[in-house]
């Protein structure tokens, strides 16, 4: 290995149980003359290197097999064929209450986790006032696990494991711990580790926490690999990709059916259907920064409404409400009565990558609300080339104006 | 490379101390009595057996029954416990295997360890009891105890491994393993003397390493005198072939552990 590289794959698969079992398998099925049965690859054919320092993510969907990376590189389970080389102290952040026992104290299981971790016990007793501190537990931390909270469990974990020594932190899903202000302190020392210059690999489905936290990303899907490369470029086509699925999933469901589901029951106002059109009226759910969006509501009204508040609302998948917007100012202009459409226009469409969901909410102005709905339409954004070299990752562009 | 060794032993051993504690400590955490209990339990079996022995008339060559059986039951416990403790201890510390790479001996090797600490406080009953019934020992109790102790941690280890190294895949094994153990008290000599044995018989009955192992232990306790080594060298065989399967057996499968946990 050359000398800065720290992790290096070549050719990994990994199938998951003892080898034995599918070869008896398969040999049986030859010797019944049928096709030997393709095994179940977990992960085949991973290729990547790590240079130290780097912090490097891996995401992907569900079963994409980032976990199974990382137990791999941890040396949890060999590997079924390839070579896996890792240089250094790792120390695997997988599931930090990993041997800690409810029946004995913070404290005690402290230092238990140390030893698991490879610690000597004077090492433990040296980090134990630096430990007790940042996990903030207080007179809890002398009190069996047995009483705690599961966030407190996972803040007493987390802070055993933010403050062992190691070369290579393999890190699994673990920011999400805690209240905000715990989140908030680990997500810094991680930062503050990086700048030590350890050696990072982060998997989470936290896409934004990747984007933020990695110089590299690593995009897996059902066991292979799909990408790697730089964090935005990666980050962007795992949204186009994501994009899909979100979009075949609404499909699958039927567009109706999601309208009819998440639509106010008994309205006096029914949406039947939203539509998204590009500047040339071409419907659409993929869009970039900067594009022009029509968002076209088809609706029933079941009375004659005159002057409603019409209001739409910006979330992210992930549930965060980035913004709401209403024709507040211009109700007069608007009569809803029988059947038919109206429309809303975003010039410039300020989101950055991501996968959106937009509600739909129209009130009386006496405050009533007379319809809607919620995620009634889906689309994706992503951050064309030249806005890349503007913003780098966050939810919107804020366009400025520069000056002396 | 040695440093390489003796660091990677002196971690493993940090660890088979580490858990050992974490499990009898957790034990007793949530009782009134605590580590009484360690003591209670042999205590009420040595009562049951005193009251036996009022009542039946069992052989036992001419030592008080108590005695005769209690010197035998006590290792045999402590190698019955051993072998219980093994497959379950891989699956209660699914989360240690699957997040960590210790090596995997370690948690056969605490379930010995933990037997052997209740066997310490059945040990404490068993030493008032000699005193009580004026049990006269050979000096020589201090080289054979512990290597007969030895014996049989590393029979109890080859024969845990073994039912653990497969039992963690098909966990009918484990159910086996208990049936195995409740008819292997039968052939051996706890509740009544080798003695009473048919001779035809024991040739193949000495193969038991238990036998030749709690012959031992009954010798240096109950009759104050050194075991009977060529009884000991009859069981020594099977002991070092369950060794020699079971531990090559069990580095290869608990390689896999974690993918089956």
């Amino acid at each position: 290995m050359s000398s800065d590289i720290v992790i290096r794959v070549e050719g990994l698969y990994k199938q998951y149980g003892l080898p034995l079992m599918p070869m008896l398998r398969s040999a049986a099925a030859r010797l019944r003359g049928r096709p030997a049965v393709e095994p179940r690859w977990s992960l085949r054919d991973i290729n990547f290197e790590v240079k130290s320092g780097e912090t490097l993510g891996i995401i992907g969907y569900n079963g994409a097999g980032k976990s199974t990376l990382l137990k791999v590189l941890a040396r949890v389970t060999p590997p079924t064929r390839g070579s896996v080389e890792v240089r250094g102290r790792v120390f695997p952040m997988i599931e930090l209450n990993a041997g800690m026992n409810m029946e004995l104290t913070g404290r005690e299981n402290v230092l238990l986790l140390g030893i698991l971790m490879g610690m000597s016990r004077a090492e433990i007793r040296a980090k134990l006032p630096e430990i007790e501190a940042f996990c903030e537990l207080g007179r809890w931390f002398d009190e069996s696990v047995w009483k705690y909270s599961s966030g407190m469990l996972a803040r007493l974990g987390f802070s055993v494991a933010l403050n062992v020594d190691a070369d290579i932190l393999l890190v699994d899903e673990v920011l999400a711990v805690g209240d905000i202000t715990f989140q908030r302190k680990s997500l810094d020392r991680m930062e503050r580790m990086q700048q030590s210059g350890k050696t990072v690999l982060f998997v989470s489905h936290s896409i934004r926490q990747v984007e933020r936290l990695c110089d590299r990303v690593l995009l897996l899907n059902e066991g292979r690999q799909v990408a790697i490369g730089k964090a935005n470029e990666i980050v962007s086509q795992y949204y186009e990709t994501a994009n899909t699925r979100i979009l075949e999933h609404y499909a699958a469901n039927g567009e109706k059916h999601t309208i009819v589901q998440e639509k106010l029951q008994n309205a006096v106002i029914d949406i039947l259907n939203v539509h998204l059109l590009d500047g040339g009226e071409n419907p659409k759910n993929h869009f970039h920064t900067g594009d022009m969006v029509i968002i076209e509501v088809e609706y029933e009204a079941h009375q004659p409404v005159e002057c409603p508040i019409i209001g739409f609302g910006i979330n992210t998948v992930d549930a965060l409400y980035i913004s709401g917007f209403a024709n507040k100012g211009f109700e007069s202009e608007m009569s809803l009565h029988g059947r038919g459409r109206f429309r809303c226009t975003i010039p410039r469409l300020p989101l950055l990558n991501g996968i959106y969901q937009l509600d739909v909410k129209i009130k009386h102005t006496n405050d009533s609300i007379l319809g809607g709905g919620r995620g009634l339409a889906v689309f994706s954004v992503t951050v064309p080339g030249e806005v890349r070299l503007a913003v780098d990752y966050g939810l919107v562009m804020i366009e400025a104006e520069w000056g002396k | 490379m040695t440093t390489g060794f003796t660091d990677e032993t002196r971690r493993f051993l940090r660890l088979l101390w580490a858990i050992t504690g974490r499990d009898i400590r957790a034990r007793y955490r949530r009782t009134i009595l605590g580590p009484l209990w360690a003591i209670l339990q042999p205590l009420m079996l040595m009562v049951v057996f005193t009251a036996l022995s009022g009542v039946l008339d069992i052989p036992s060559d001419n030592i008080p029954y108590v005695i005769f059986s209690y010197s035998a039951l006590t290792p045999w416990t402590f190698f019955a416990n051993s072998v219980s403790r093994c497959g379950p201890s891989i699956i209660s510390n699914a989360s240690i295997i699957k997040k960590t790479p210790v090596s995997r001996e370690l948690f056969p090797m605490v379930a010995v360890t933990t037997a052997g600490f209740d066997t310490l406080m059945a040990g404490i009953i068993l030493a008032v009891m000699m005193v009580w019934y004026q049990v006269s020992v050979d000096l020589s109790l201090v080289f054979w105890l512990p290597v007969l102790t030895l014996l049989t941690a590393v029979f109890a280890l080859g024969v845990g491994m073994f039912f653990a190294a497969l039992g963690v895949y098909k966990r009918d094994l484990l159910q086996v393993n208990a049936f195995v153990l409740q008819l292997w008290i039968y052939a051996t000599p706890v509740i009544y003397p080798l003695s009473e044995v048919p001779d035809k018989w024991q040739a193949l009955y000495k193969l038991n390493p238990m036998v030749g192992l709690l012959e031992g232990f009954r010798s240096v306790l109950a009759r104050g005198e050194t075991p009977d080594v060529s009884l000991l060298l009859w069981g020594l065989p099977v002991n070092g072939l369950v060794l020699l399967i079971a531990w090559p057996l069990f580095r290869y499968t608990s390689r896999y552990f974690a993918d089956v946990l």
